[in-house]
């Protein structure tokens, strides 16, 4: 009955995959959400040209929570360039549940992608000094 | 002062190279004036002088009486502000232990029913409270304790999905 609890959404959230920080991460960051008191933190561990770990902590509704899980699963031990690569649309379509419509949760849904962009972003700059 | 609108009713003497304006404060009310609203305002006070103001607040500590009642009676639920109607107007914040305010809001609207979630206006209360955000049902008139039963039901639902 329930269109935005899918089994899928529930499960991550309640059981996330890659919780938690990394002790020597490349790079991290932490996005908010102020409209809900969202907050989500992406660690990379870059090695080379590859996404070797990634780990997410922070606190937040249902969907940021599974949405995160999610995209650590889908970034994990891929090429960096996948990862700047991996889109709005693909994490959308990983999730599965109709998000278009209510831009308010469609926030929570991407928080974790925004940190994961910055993140990259940041990981980069550092490199190239 | 000079008008911030163009429109009905805000002219005075329009001559080919300037205007004059109307005094104030048809000056700044350009265009058709809230006549639907003004009307439905004495509508609506004549409606609820008919039902009464007292009547109308006993049935508000009524449902919130009852909706206190129902609440505190599921586990993990914590309700904020005073435990009776006792200095507490009809709307009733809570959380739900594990479950995020806009989780069961989400969760209740698809089942027809509609509460508030978030911060109500109020961010300093919540960093008090040290709680991200709360859920928010409020009651009036219209409201019955049968809404609030189902408001109870949902929840439990609600605690289930995500238990």
């Amino acid at each position: 009955m329930s269109s935005f609890y899918s089994e899928d959404i529930l499960e991550h959230s309640k059981y996330p995959s890659n919780f938690g920080t990394l002790e020597h991460a490349t790079c991290s960051h932490e996005e908010h959400n102020p409209l809900c008191g969202d907050r989500v933190r992406i660690d990379l561990m870059i090695e080379g040209d590859t996404v070797q770990d990634i780990r997410f902590s922070g606190k937040g509704c249902a969907i940021s929570m599974a949405s995160a899980s999610m995209l650590t699963e889908a970034i994990k031990g891929q090429s960096v360039a996948a990862a700047h690569a991996f889109s709005k649309d693909d994490l959308l379509e990983l999730i599965g549940i109709p998000l278009q419509h209510n831009p308010v949760r469609l926030k929570c849904a991407l928080l974790s992608l925004k940190a994961l962009k910055v993140g990259l972003y940041a990981a980069g700059s550092v490199g190239e000094e | 002062m000079p008008p911030f609108l163009g429109g009905g009713s805000m002219i005075s003497v329009v001559e080919l190279d300037h205007s004059s304006y109307a005094d104030i404060p048809q000056r700044f009310e350009a265009g058709t004036p809230a006549i639907g609203e003004a009307i439905g305002l004495g509508a609506a006070v004549d409606f609820l002088s008919a039902v009464g103001m007292d009547a109308i607040h006993e049935h508000e500590q009524y449902l919130t009486g009852y909706a206190l009642e129902r609440l505190s009676e599921i586990d993990g639920v914590t309700i904020y502000g005073p435990p009776t109607t006792h200095e507490r107007g009809a709307a009733v914040s809570f959380a739900l232990q594990g479950v995020h305010p806009h989780d069961i809001a989400a969760v209740l609207d698809e089942q027809g029913i509609a509460v508030r979630a978030g911060h109500h206006c109020a961010q300093p209360l919540h960093r008090l409270l040290d709680v991200s955000a709360t859920v928010r049902a409020s009651f009036y008139l219209y409201n019955t304790p049968e809404e609030i039963d189902r408001l109870a039901d949902g929840l439990i639902h609600v605690r289930r999905l995500f238990g």
